[in-house]
């Protein structure tokens, strides 16, 4: 059996890169780097790091004991890396789009989105709490499948590897073909931005090719400013409040919901409250959109309908 | 069990419970890459790169209010006198406050005037504890915008 983490070879190689768009940022764009922000994206990392130390094993645990039940056994031919990649890389796609959209598994990846920045220290800002929100679980189809877990693991490695370059506004497009088919800076971008048009976009780790299967797809246009970070930016470079931030709010909604409502504030989308006192994506989209179509800025009781229609079910 | 016996199973125990060398190893591993971790956010102070911005007037605290609640209209708006700061409210009476973080602002749409304390010139508002409190020294018009958050939906008047 393998003993071999991609990750752990690529490090030096971030660091040199970081230290290269550094470069570039002060002579080309000054602000595209904060030295407390690129503290914490970094901090974050490191973190992360050890989370992924102390509780990787329990993970391998557990897949190598459901792997004793998969349907199949794949070995470890050439090809099957491939279609693991790729199998892998699709079943990223839905862990991400589950992780955006179901508040339990939001709270640990909004770590990640939660920089006002985007560079490369952004792409290390990790999660702590991957483990407790019991993410591990999008890998195991995989294993059922007959996958073995050390194969899934490092191909999701080098998956996550190819996804660090991407977190840059260094590089403008990539050529026509490599953006129809893989994910780049400029998808990236969008889907690390709180613009309106942007938000809940471009889910894909390596083949942008599953947003445009899945209608999730949303091109970065020249004309729009990106802002980048979260609806409700955290306003702290406190590493510890950024980590658990959404933890703590999930905490007081339930401490504070009607009991009929207190499981939705665990799996419905993040934003979602059961009076509809605030926003989830879905809402501003629609909201930002009515106001393109009229041409003005929505009036309160816009809003009020919206939430109605949203946050009742 | 004599004294060596079971000394030699208790370390036993603790070789195997905790492996010292890659204890070791992994708080080498650790004090390195926080080294290089404050060593590249030093990198990037020495350099000065993200300057603090200052809100150049009432367009550009609008501006940014836009970005941060799509929808939010400025209809008034106070900037405080040194430009880390801005207070705004829209046609409908909503009240956001904006401030510096970093090189970027941040605001928080206010539900009512709990967290706000006028201090003859200025206004103090904390709209959450993460948030912080952001002082608006803006002379006069600190008591005619006090007097604002009466009218939030949910309004205590601000205490002074």
């Amino acid at each position: 059996m393998p003993d071999f983490n991609p990750v752990d070879y690529a490090v030096p190689g971030f660091v040199l890169l970081i230290l290269i768009e550094v470069i570039w940022s002060w002579r080309k764009r000054p602000e595209a780097y904060e030295a407390r922000d690129t503290l914490t994206s970094l901090a974050f990392g490191l973190g992360s790091t050890v989370a992924g130390i102390a509780f990787g094993g329990i993970v391998l645990a557990i897949s190598l004991w459901l792997y004793d039940y998969r349907l199949l056994t794949i070995g470890w031919a050439w090809w099957a890396w491939v279609v693991c990649f790729v199998l892998d890389d699709f079943g990223y796609y839905w862990f991400h789009r589950t992780a955006h959209r179901v508040r339990w598994f939001w709270a640990a990846h909004v770590n990640h989105h939660s920089s006002q920045h985007y560079n490369l220290s952004t792409a290390l800002r990790q999660t702590w709490t991957g483990f407790f929100a019991m993410s591990f679980i999008f890998s195991l189809p995989l294993i059922l499948l007959g996958f073995h877990p050390v194969m899934i693991a490092i191909c999701s490695g080098f998956n996550l590897i190819y996804q660090f370059w991407i977190h840059t506004e260094a590089i403008g497009r990539m050529p026509r073909w490599f953006e129809a088919v893989m994910n780049t800076p400029s998808h990236h971008r969008v889907h690390h931005a709180t613009n309106p048009r942007y938000l809940d976009r471009n889910y894909a780790g390596v083949f942008i090719t599953w947003d445009k299967m899945f209608g999730t797809f949303e091109p970065e246009r020249d004309d729009e400013t990106i802002q980048y970070g979260i609806v409700r930016q955290l306003g702290t470079f406190n590493i510890l409040y950024s980590v658990f931030h959404e933890w703590i709010g999930i905490a007081r909604d339930l401490r504070d919901a009607p009991w009929r409502h207190k499981p939705s504030y665990l799996w419905r989308v993040p934003g979602w409250t059961h009076d509809g006192s605030r926003k989830t994506s879905d809402m501003i989209r629609e909201n930002w959109r009515a106001s393109q179509l009229e041409g003005e800025p929505p009036q309160n009781n816009d809003l009020k309908r919206i939430a109605e229609h949203h946050g009742s079910i | 069990m004599d004294k060596r016996a079971i000394a030699s199973t208790v370390a036993d125990i603790c070789v195997n419970c905790f492996p010292v060398a890659e204890l070791i190893q992994f708080a080498a591993q650790f004090a390195v890459s926080l080294i290089a971790i404050f060593a590249v956010a030093w990198l990037v102070g020495k350099l000065q790169l993200g300057a603090a911005p200052t809100i150049e007037g009432a367009d550009h605290a609008s501006e940014i209010a836009k970005g941060i609640s799509h929808g939010f209209a400025a209809r008034d708006v106070v900037v405080s006198g040194c430009g880390q700061a801005a207070l705004l409210r829209d046609a409908e009476g909503r009240m956001m406050v904006i401030r510096r973080h970093g090189s970027k602002f941040v605001g928080r749409e206010l539900s009512d005037g709990s967290g706000v304390r006028l201090d003859r010139v200025c206004l103090e508002i904390t709209p959450d504890t993460a948030f912080g409190t952001v002082r608006l020294e803006i002379g006069k018009q600190a008591q005619h915008w006090a007097a604002s958050f009466r009218h939030l939906p949910d309004a205590e008047a601000p205490h002074a």
